[in-house]
């Protein structure tokens, strides 16, 4: 039997907790919501404890501190989704780069969200439209070197949010298609945040999903 | 021998000017240098003033040959160099003996209109009028001085005094015709300019509205003709479908005659209003910066795709991504494609659609060079 799903939504609209919640609950397997906080100054990553995902707003009346806040998270271990408006691809890309497990806008809704949390949870690469958007639109000179395949799946998932339609597109199958954004996922993860040691080099491939605890 | 036209009739007639002033300056230069020699048979113990006389007027000329060819007016300067000129005038003309005033040793008024009159080239003529009224006070001066106010010396100085200025005048008068001329020739153009782009507007409206009456035309009016005559039945899903497109095509044209920034998003829009009115849910994600694309091949690239979205269900999403070279307009829905538009391959515009699970994917992509080419 899998373990219970914990995660804590940070988010200032109710109506946000209340959808995370419901959306949760009706999750195969169910995920529990552990913390519904509302404002990221107050909270002290040590009070979520135990919980195995953050769903993170990046945008609040009271602050506009969301990339500081996921990067307080994120360096006390925790593995974040980015649930947020902005489809910026700048905002997408910083937020990899300061370790998020993942970035989604609010308009992808329930079916990527859900999957996005049981990803995290399982230290599985997920990439979202808007994401993949970003990473076809990624023009810095850091950017991790893709195949053309791989471009060409990106923008794909980019424009039809359909796994069988880039897979009909492309003559291939839904499995091959994840194996190429788990496998741009991964370049980006290597490229993004600097470790400087062995024990963070570690430690990031776990966050990341590269390795499993079972692989260290 | 044609009439100047457009932009050679403006140059021909700052040519006019500019020519006109130089030939001043030249008449300046040519008079100071050939009456100069006569102050030697006057006194000559007083020629250091002569010298600076003359330099004080060949100088004001060249000053003056200068802003002419540079185009640009004096305000302050002009009179700065009057009052040089008419000062280094009087100090030659005092030092005269009042029975040589108009006569030979007397040699600077002449000079000094044309000087004058190249100084104030494009100024009003009444300042003409005051800088030889103020020379022909000085000589008066200078006979009153010397107390030769006798009957003849006073005709003959009145004589030289009209003689030296009614061509300075003359030619102030005509400057300040030709002036008005150019001005008026200037104005004329303008007007012939605005009006050539009305003219152009009006016919690229014209162009434009009888290539939107066409696609009405071949589509919407005989739709609407079959609803009227009752041979296409409102509740029928095919009929209601096609009246969607429809529908979602005119909001397109009448937006294409909007003055927007971005008018292929801003007809996407329109396409999309007209779609969530119908509770259609729509997201709309674009890349890039959309290249200025003409109508009719924005109409290209977007008439396929937009049909697609039209016959949505309950949702669509839109993305698209563009750069300088190329544009692609991806509609994802939940409905059926729209009808495929058959003249895209003129303007490179490559379209195609993709079903999978009742999901309908067309996507249309121009590109600046054909694809295989580059």
């Amino acid at each position: 039997m899998t373990a219970l799903i914990t995660v804590a939504i940070v988010d200032d609209h109710d109506v946000v907790h209340a959808g995370i919640e419901a959306w949760c609950m009706a999750a195969q397997p169910p995920i529990e919501v552990a913390g519904s906080y509302t404002d990221p100054a107050e909270l002290d990553p040590a009070e979520l404890a135990g919980i195995d995902v953050i769903v993170l707003d990046l945008q609040f009346q009271e602050s506009r501190a969301g990339l500081d806040v996921l990067r307080r998270f994120v360096a006390a271990g925790y593995r974040v989704v980015v649930y947020t408006m902005s489809t910026d691809s700048a905002t997408v890309l910083t937020c990899l780069d300061y370790g998020a497990a993942c970035y989604l806008t609010k308009s992808e809704g329930r079916r990527h969200l859900v999957a996005a949390i049981q990803a995290a949870a399982a230290n599985t690469p997920y990439v979202g439209p808007t994401m993949a958007g970003a990473m076809a639109d990624d023009h810095r000179e850091e950017r991790p070197a893709l195949s053309p395949r791989e471009q060409e799946v990106l923008l794909h998932w980019f424009r039809t949010d359909s796994k069988h339609l880039v897979a009909s597109a492309l003559y291939i199958s839904t499995a091959t298609v994840n194996t190429h954004l788990a496998r741009i996922r991964t370049k980006y993860a290597a490229v993004g945040r600097p470790a400087t040691t062995k024990a963070a080099l570690i430690a990031r491939a776990l966050q990341d999903g590269l390795i499993t605890l079972d692989d260290v | 021998m044609t009439a100047p036209s457009g932009e050679r009739g403006e140059r021909g007639h700052r040519w006019y000017l500019t020519t006109f002033g130089l030939g001043v300056s030249l008449v300046a230069v040519v008079n100071t240098l050939s009456t100069f020699p006569f102050a030697m048979s006057g006194n000559a113990t007083e020629l250091p003033r002569n010298l600076l006389c003359l330099a004080v007027f060949l100088a004001a000329t060249a000053a003056s040959a200068l802003r002419i060819v540079r185009g640009t007016h004096w305000r302050v300067l002009a009179w700065v160099w009057i009052a040089a000129v008419l000062g280094t005038s009087a100090l030659v003309r005092t030092a005269l003996p009042a029975d040589q005033i108009a006569s030979l040793p007397d040699w600077s008024p002449s000079p000094l209109g044309f000087v004058a009159l190249a100084v104030l080239l494009g100024q009003r003529v009444i300042f003409m009028v005051g800088v030889v009224a103020a020379n022909a006070v000085i000589g008066f001066f200078c006979l009153l001085k010397g107390g030769m106010l006798d009957v003849d010396t006073l005709i003959r100085f009145g004589s030289d005094a009209i003689d030296v200025s009614v061509f300075q005048l003359a030619g102030a008068l005509f400057y300040r015709q030709l002036e008005q001329i150019a001005g008026a020739t200037e104005r004329d153009l303008d007007v012939r300019q605005e009006l050539d782009a009305r003219e152009s507007t009006a016919t690229q409206l014209a162009v434009d509205r009888a290539h939107r009456s066409n696609a009405i035309e071949a589509t919407i009016v005989p739709l609407l003709r079959a609803l009227a005559d009752g041979t296409a039945d409102p509740q029928d899903p095919q009929v209601r479908t096609a009246a969607r497109v429809e529908s979602a095509r005119m909001r397109r044209l009448f937006a294409e005659i909007d003055a927007v920034d971005d008018p292929m998003l801003h007809e996407v829009r329109a396409s999309i209003q007209a779609v969530e009115r119908l509770g259609v849910a729509v997201v709309l994600e674009t890349r890039g910066q959309v290249p200025e694309l003409p109508v009719a091949l924005r109409r290209a690239l977007l008439e396929t795709p937009m049909s697609t979205l039209a016959s949505a269900v309950s949702a669509a999403r839109v993305v698209i991504i563009a750069d300088a070279e190329s544009v692609s307009v991806s509609v994802v829905t939940d409905g059926p494609p729209g009808p495929q538009q058959p003249d895209g391959a003129q303007w490179n515009v490559r379209t195609s659609t993709t079903t999978a699970r009742q999901v309908t994917w067309t996507q249309s992509r121009w590109t600046s060079v054909e694809e295989g080419q580059s």
